[in-house]
């Protein structure tokens, strides 16, 4: 230690201003409640229901309990336009449409096929898929903008539908015939309707927390984050929107059956023996507005947040509906200021002034290291080629007949200029550029077929890779971002061991020297630790081979012999390795076989004694360019 | 006679939570000054607090002795202190023309050709591919592009967070020889940089940056093979 720096006292790193002292405090009444036994999650659970059984005992009036049922049944849409907007970033602009198809899905099976209840409701969660295929399907493949345009087509397109589809739908007059919900014979009203009605909120609450923390929930956000990287971890971009998109549908079609088979606004004639009815006007626009506002208030992704918001704009609709104020016109245009406001003050809704008081993540003081121990492989690693690869991006021939291959337990260096082609011949080994001639050859399967040339499917076969600018998923954490790259375990084991997956993640972050700061968002840190983030993404999953686009750029001097080391272990790991680099240092001291590329072709190839005393080597780096 | 850059006792704080404490340094004209330390250390936010790219909790901020601390990012590159972010940022689905007549932005149409050819001539790499799309530039000449697109502003102070990252060794030895030129020509550069020997290999002086604060400030010659760098680079903190 150097007399200049005097060690970091909590005295120097004590917040300081108004907002800091709320944080201090909270962080004390958290601690508090975890000494006292509040923090576990029986409390919590507890809580809720307490406060959700609370309300018909406050209040016996009819019409508080019909505005509460309201609530249950918007939460259920809610949640699940919170799995597309928050979760995937799918940016649905007509949630209302799905309510729509569920609820002439769920009537017209009433009303045409006399299905008892509960049928025509669970008829209408099981084509909902079909919808969110539908409206999402042709959408996805482009892009998010895509979607939003298409889905607000949907919320405009589907109550003209219906009105046009007399036959089947009722028309304009709607169906004013239907069974209201019954389960079992048991036709709930007034407060049992409200227990039921809450009983669902709960089960599509549990539901959608296990999908938000299990590797579905991962992979929507590595999708909404960086859909490059969720690619080069075997993310099916499109499948993972597809998946979001769907399980959102099913959600907003159980509550739009259950508006109008449950709620009592919607059953006029009293409760008992009553018959609901349906028409098109159910599901205008303003629906839709109203579903995205409570996701942007409440704050996209969170868990809370939005039904707290769905909540208050409930509370907002029985105060227009009480005044007598000419609500429809003006609800919307509340909704909507409310939402410009919002998306201005709080761009993280609700859940943001959560966050306001809880202390950021700081990085951990850093303890001395052990030497890079990598866990023992369960799969041997393989070996990868490239043969007379050519690719020509207009008109400009950036590979020219190159071959390229590495032997597992092999560390192949690729050197050259700037432009010469190396991080285009890297692309094509993992699927994100097709040669126009030629072919890649993975683990002796040749991978020219179009099925074997995208991405996510060289990544399932066990192919790591990083990039040149570090692709890092900035509001994760970084120890969520390693996470990602154990995608294709998490998936075929479906959610469970994820104690098992973190320990594993935990490790490599160990492996690579950023244990100290797992609990960091990702965006936090230097470009540096960025790069050796990747690098534990791309090594944590065992793939069979590895590849990784100047590493050691923008090191400092520890992190690079960290990284000296860690090619070492890679070696003996078994793993085959790919290095891009230009610190031709390190290239000398870990790499078995050196390539140079000039300008797309292979100008020399040997171990790096032999390819360093090589003159087109020199003539490539020196050459007339400059 | 006022410096060209006076930082002092600069405060950056995350979150409520203090990153950068007490930060100072000044850079006069034509000067090369390097700003060493770990990552993590600080010098990309001391970067971005000086162009007004991150909200400074504390000190002041004067370029030319105006104060600049607090100003938008827009305002103090039209001052003439401009940063040029790692991982080459430039617009991607621009021309390489494009992106560098966008770097002049306050110009005069004029003076921007003046300039565009000025750079041109100076990145003749550039030059070859001014059509091309930034985006389909290799990763080392997107790098060079940022650092033109930089110069296009005619910056009194240029700050360079990494500049060579992705560049081949003969490239990193040209780009530092260009700042040196840029420095004979009374521009005051800010570098922060990992290749250490390189960097201090031009520099005048340099800052050592620790945890957030400066540790260190030397001539660049007498830095080399101080064991401050070494303890700010090998952890040295881990003891404490």
């Amino acid at each position: 230690m150097t007399g200049a720096t005097p060690p970091l006292t909590d005295a120097v790193r004590a917040p300081r201003g108004a907002l800091a002292q709320l944080r201090a405090l909270r962080v004390q009444a958290l601690r508090w409640g975890g000494d006292h036994g509040l923090g576990s999650a029986w409390v919590r659970w507890a809580l809720a229901v307490a406060a959700l059984a609370a309300l018909p005992l406050l209040s016996t009036d009819d019409q508080v309990l019909t505005y509460a049922d309201l609530f249950l049944i918007y939460a259920i849409a809610v949640m699940g336009l919170n799995l597309q907007h928050g979760l995937a970033g799918v940016i649905n602009l007509g949630a209302g449409a799905f309510l729509g198809m569920g609820a002439y899905a769920a009537a017209t099976v009433s009303h045409h096929l006399h299905w008892p209840m509960p049928l025509p409701v669970l008829a209408a969660m099981v084509v909902a898929p079909l919808f969110a295929v539908v409206i999402g399907g042709p959408a996805l493949l482009l892009s998010r903008v895509h979607f939003a345009m298409i889905s607000l087509y949907a919320a405009l397109l589907v109550p003209v539908v219906v009105e046009q589809s007399s036959r089947l739908t009722g028309g304009i007059d709607g169906l004013t015939d239907l069974e209201p919900l019954e389960i079992a014979g048991y036709r709930p009203v007034g407060a049992g309707l409200y227990g039921v009605l809450a009983a669902f909120v709960l089960i599509a609450y549990v539901v959608s927390a296990r999908i938000a923390r299990g590797p579905w929930g991962r992979a929507f956000v590595a999708v909404k984050e960086d859909s490059v990287s969720a690619a080069a971890v075997g993310i099916s971009v499109q499948a993972a929107k597809l998946r979001a998109v769907t399980l959102g549908a099913v959600y907003g079609v159980l509550a739009g059956a259950l508006l109008v088979h449950a709620w009592p606004g919607n059953c006029p004639s009293g409760y008992a023996g009553a018959t609901c009815v349906i028409a098109p006007g159910y599901f205008a626009f303003d629906l839709s507005v109203l579903l995205v506002a409570a996701v942007v208030i409440g704050g996209p992704g969170a868990r809370l947040g939005p039904l707290v918001a769905a909540a208050l704009l409930v509370i907002l609709r029985w105060y227009f509906d009480t005044q007598n104020a000419p609500a429809g016109d003006w609800q919307t245009v509340i909704y909507g200021a409310l939402l410009i406001v919002w998306t201005v003050a709080l761009p993280q809704g609700l859940a943001g002034v959560g966050q306001l008081f809880a202390l950021p993540a700081q990085r951990a003081p850093e303890r001395p290291r052990g030497p890079v121990v990598l866990p023992p492989r369960a799969r041997p690693g393989f070996a990868i080629a490239a043969q007379s690869v050519r690719v020509a991006f207009v008109g400009a021939v950036v590979l020219d007949g190159v071959d390229f291959a590495v032997e597992p337990g092999q560390v192949h260096a690729i050197v050259g200029p700037n432009g010469s082609g190396k991080t285009t011949l890297l692309n094509c080994i993992t699927g994100m550029v097709r040669p126009a001639q030629g072919q890649v050859v993975i683990d002796g399967r040749p991978c020219a077929a179009v099925a074997a040339h995208r991405a996510h499917r060289r990544a399932r076969m066990g192919l790591g890779r990083t990039f040149q600018t570090p692709r890092v998923q900035p509001q994760l954490t970084v120890l969520q971002n390693v996470m990602q790259g154990l995608f294709e375990e998490a998936r075929r084991l479906r959610g469970r061991s994820e104690a098992g997956l973190r320990q594993r993640a935990l490790g490599m972050l160990t492996a690579v020297g950023l244990e100290s700061v797992a609990e960091l968002p990702a965006a936090r840190l230097a470009h540096g630790e960025r790069r050796l983030l990747e690098v534990a993404r791309a090594l944590v999953g065992e793939p069979g081979a590895v590849l990784l686009d100047e590493p050691a750029a923008g090191l400092d001097a520890g992190e690079l012999a960290r990284l000296r080391e860690l090619l070492g272990a890679c070696r003996a790991w078994g793993v085959a390795t790919v290095l891009v680099e230009h610190d031709l240092d390190l290239v000398q001291q870990v790499a078995d076989q050196v390539t140079v590329l000039d300008q797309g072709r292979v100008v020399a190839r040997g171990t790096p004694e032999a390819v360093r005393s090589d003159p087109a080597v020199a003539r490539a780096f020196m050459g007339p360019k400059r | 006679m006022t410096p060209l850059l006076r930082v002092e006792a600069l405060d950056v704080a995350l979150g409520g939570v203090p990153v950068i404490e007490g930060a100072s340094l000044t850079v006069e004209r034509g000067e090369l000054i390097a700003l060493l330390g770990r990552n993590g250390a600080g010098k990309t936010t001391v970067l971005r607090a000086i162009a007004g790219a991150q909200r400074v909790a504390g000190g002041s901020v004067l370029l030319d002795g105006v104060e600049i601390a607090g100003r938008p990012a827009h305002r103090v590159a039209a001052a003439g202190c401009v940063l040029v972010l790692e991982g080459h940022r430039v617009f991607q689905h621009q021309s390489v023309e494009t992106n560098l007549r966008l770097g002049a932005y306050h110009a005069s149409s004029g003076e921007v050709e003046r300039r565009l050819d000025e750079q041109l001539g100076r990145f003749t790499v550039l030059a070859a591919r001014r059509r091309v799309l930034a985006g389909q530039l290799s990763g080392g000449e997107q790098q060079l592009l940022a650092v033109a697109q930089g110069l296009m502003a005619a910056p009194r102070l240029l700050l360079l967070d990494e500049p060579s990252i992705g560049l081949d060794a003969g490239v990193v030895g040209w780009l530092f020889a260009t700042l040196d030129e840029l420095r004979g020509q009374g521009v005051g550069l800010l570098v922060a940089e990992q290749s250490v020997d390189q960097v201090l290999s031009v520099a005048d002086r340099a800052y050592v940056l620790q945890s957030g604060r400066m540790v260190a400030h030397r001539a660049a010659i007498e830095l080399r093979g101080d064991s401050i760098l070494r303890d700010a680079y090998l952890g040295s903190a881990s003891a404490s």
